[in-house]
């Protein structure tokens, strides 16, 4: 949990009504559709779900990494505050150009799954970790390698003047992960897109790099996007928490508020199908059962439908879910709390 | 207690490592596992938990062959009262007896040949092992992919037209076909969503009730450890620092790295205050391990001794062993993150 400084929320980034769609040669796949979401200075939002919920394709399109292949709509709105508060419209921005560019690894960085495909092979550490700064910081390559050593040694790093001149290869998983973290965090982004930061890391390096963000979140005060399937670690980190299934956000809540009173079945499943430390181990874990469709051509239906234990005939399967807002800041998309009939009475996440 | 069924002795495991200082100097010989003994009883869950690069793959892959052991014993407990070394079988034993113990890989997109149908792969084992007529062959194999869930009208299709939850049960399914006594269980669930990682483990669990299998579930996830496992043994750089009942481990770890691991673990529960411990640095190079006990490095109750001295597996009390000098005095927390209430040191 971040401190809550005088600056916080403030909207730092919204996103209205997000839909990618990707053509593909048996019909269009609608990977994201229609998602809405906020994030506010120095605050940790969650995404969560499971593999192709459409979570990293969101996250890429923020700064506009997606391939060429997906189509993207909807309004990506960035309210730097040292912009003089003036919104930018990321997606209208070509993503070439040096608008974008401006943007991209100075106020809104990224750290990627795979620390060992993230970086090129071929360049040391410092030389990738020094290119940021000199793009965006500094013409003066004295001054970006000083700043470089210097946030190798916020990371953890050690003996960082040997460690500059490496090649990726001769760094470990968890090293490779925190030169990636001092790297996007060598510019002071206001926002960090963090997709499976420690999914590839073992137990007991996750838990240091969790606690290396937490600290430097603390120290910088940049807000956080945490793509993650991992509600562990989304307990850990967020304030709050948006659960994405089949491209489409179901269920958004601070993180104490979805934990104790997940609303949509999805989310229930997913807390019940988590084996917990000192759980009861006599009992079965509850499955959500089938699987994940995949969204080409479907019709306007809830996602869930098909492994839905409360799914209601006639009305789940027929029409769109609309987000329903049962509580300050608790959304849920789901029939079970809103009337088929309001179905047109569009509520936002935030408004 | 039931009897058992395999007898892990002194068993070691040599990689050869190129040098990187000469072109041509000789290989050097990094030790991956160091020693392992364990005993295995008919019809428990034996769980092998650690940080990657502990062994715990090598080890699996030795015990069913997959890699040959530099030394060491596997006594195999055939149904009959038999008992063989299963890493010297050849010839007829060998088809005898290699048919007991199977193994399930963690990433079923890659563990499942692309070019064969589901049948084919399920039934390629039955076909090595068994004389059956086609007929029989048929039968088998869709009873036994009626009993792990698959829909037995798809077998003639390809493993690309199945999803990973799907995919891995036809490896369960391949795995199971030859009646099996005992299944080496490679991070099986690792690779699947969390909803279902759920259904395979209760799949697992299932079949284990129905055919009365003994598996050896190499894991890193100790949520998952908890609830299926009825021992657990850690292990750390190529040995085992702890080997106990999960209720005993999970309540009372007695080895500082165990401890570690379990605090390790994120919980989903943000009411929690985790006072976690942080363990400094990496796991240390098996190429070149420390002095001593190989986890002092890390650990936060280390002594003199323990850079100088490499503590033995030893029982602490109630078939409770672990590797460490001061099992006895330490006061470790629970897998709940309680301090335990005795006395430390």
């Amino acid at each position: 949990m971040t401190t809550q400084t005088a600056h916080a929320q403030q909207p730092l980034l919204r996103v209205q009504d997000l839909k990618i769609r990707i053509r593909l040669d048996n019909g269009v796949m609608q990977a994201v559709d229609g998602v809405d979401f906020e994030i506010r200075q120095g605050q940790t939002l969650g995404l969560v779900g499971e593999s192709g919920c459409g979570k990293s394709l969101t996250s890429r399109a923020l700064i506009g990494i997606n391939p060429k292949e997906c189509e993207t709509t909807g309004d990506i709105t960035f309210m730097s505050p040292s912009e003089s508060g003036k919104p930018v419209e990321l997606l209208s921005l070509n993503p070439n150009g040096r608008q974008i560019r401006a943007i991209r690894g100075r106020r809104i960085a990224m750290i990627f799954q795979e620390p060992m495909t993230a970086f090129s092979p071929m360049y040391t550490i410092g030389n990738q970790i020094m290119e940021a700064i000199l793009l965006h910081r500094t013409k003066n390559k004295k001054e970006a390698k000083k700043i470089a050593l210097e946030m190798l040694s916020k990371v953890g790093i050690s003996d960082q003047e040997k460690r500059f001149d490496q090649y990726p290869h001769e760094f470990s998983g968890g090293m490779r992960q925190r030169a990636m973290i001092s790297m996007a965090l060598s510019c002071n982004p206001e926002l960090l897109i963090a997709d499976e930061p420690t999914t590839a890391l073992d137990v007991t390096i996750q838990a240091q790099v969790l606690e290396l963000m937490k600290e430097l979140q603390q120290e910088f005060g940049m807000a956080i996007l945490l793509v993650t399937h991992d509600l562990g670690i989304i307990a850990e980190m967020c304030d709050e928490v948006a659960v994405m299934y089949l491209g489409k956000i179901v269920e958004q809540a601070p993180v104490k508020e979805l934990f104790a009173n997940p609303k949509h079945p999805y989310t229930k499943g997913l807390l019940k199908s988590m084996p917990r430390l000192g759980g009861d181990r006599s009992r079965r874990l509850d499955s959500i059962e089938g699987s994940v469709p995949v969204p080409i051509d479907m019709p306007p239906m809830c996602g869930f439908y098909d492994r839905c234990k409360d799914r209601i005939d006639g009305v789940c399967n027929r029409m769109a879910v609309p987000a329903t807002r049962i509580a300050d800041n608790h959304t849920v998309r789901c029939f079970l709390y809103s009337e088929p009939g309001e179905a047109n009475s569009h509520v936002q996440a935030h408004p | 207690m039931s009897r058992p069924i395999l007898e892990v002795k002194g068993l070691k495991k040599n990689f050869q490592v190129k040098s990187r200082k000469a072109l041509f100097a000789k290989p050097t010989s990094v030790q991956v596992l160091n020693d392992i003994s364990f005993e295995l009883r008919e019809g428990e869950t034996l769980s092998i938990v650690g940080e990657s690069g502990c062994g715990k793959t090598t080890l699996g892959r030795c015990i069913v062959r997959g890699m040959s052991a530099s030394s060491g014993e596997v006594i195999y407990h055939a149904p009959g009262g038999e008992t063989v070394d299963y890493l010297k079988l050849n010839g007829a034993a060998s088809k005898k007896f290699r048919k007991d113990i199977q193994m399930i890989f963690q990433d079923p997109y890659s563990s499942l040949s692309p070019r064969m149908s589901v049948f084919n792969i399920i039934s390629e084992p039955l076909i090595a092992n068994f004389k059956l007529s086609r007929r029989e062959v048929e039968e088998k194999v869709s009873s036994i992919a009626m009993q792990t869930g698959l829909n037995v009208s798809y077998l003639r299709r390809y493993p690309h037209a199945f999803s990973g939850g799907q995919r891995q049960r036809i490896a369960i399914a391949r795995a199971l076909v030859t009646q099996p006594r005992l299944i080496v269980c490679d991070e099986a669930v690792s690779a699947l969503d969390v909803s279902i990682q759920a259904q395979i483990i209760n799949l697992l669990k299932d079949l284990q009730q129905e055919f009365k299998i003994t598996y050896i579930f190499i894991s890193h996830d100790l949520s998952i450890v908890e609830n299926i496992s009825d021992r657990v043994a850690v292990m750390h750089l190529g040995r085992v620092v702890e080997l106990a009942s999960v209720e005993s481990m999970f309540r009372q770890p007695r080895h500082p790295y165990t401890e570690a691991l379990l605090s390790a673990v994120p919980q989903p529960d943000p009411e929690l205050k985790k006072n976690r411990i942080i363990l400094e640095g990496e796991v240390p190079n098996p190429a070149n391990p420390p002095s001593g006990c190989h986890f002092h490095p890390r650990c936060a109750y280390r002594t003199e001794k323990c850079v100088k001295e490499s503590p033995a597996l030893r029982e602490i009390g109630n078939q409770h062993y672990a590797a460490c000098h001061y099992a006895e005095e330490l006061t470790l927390r629970s897998a709940r993150n309680e301090p335990r209430t005795e006395e430390g040191h």
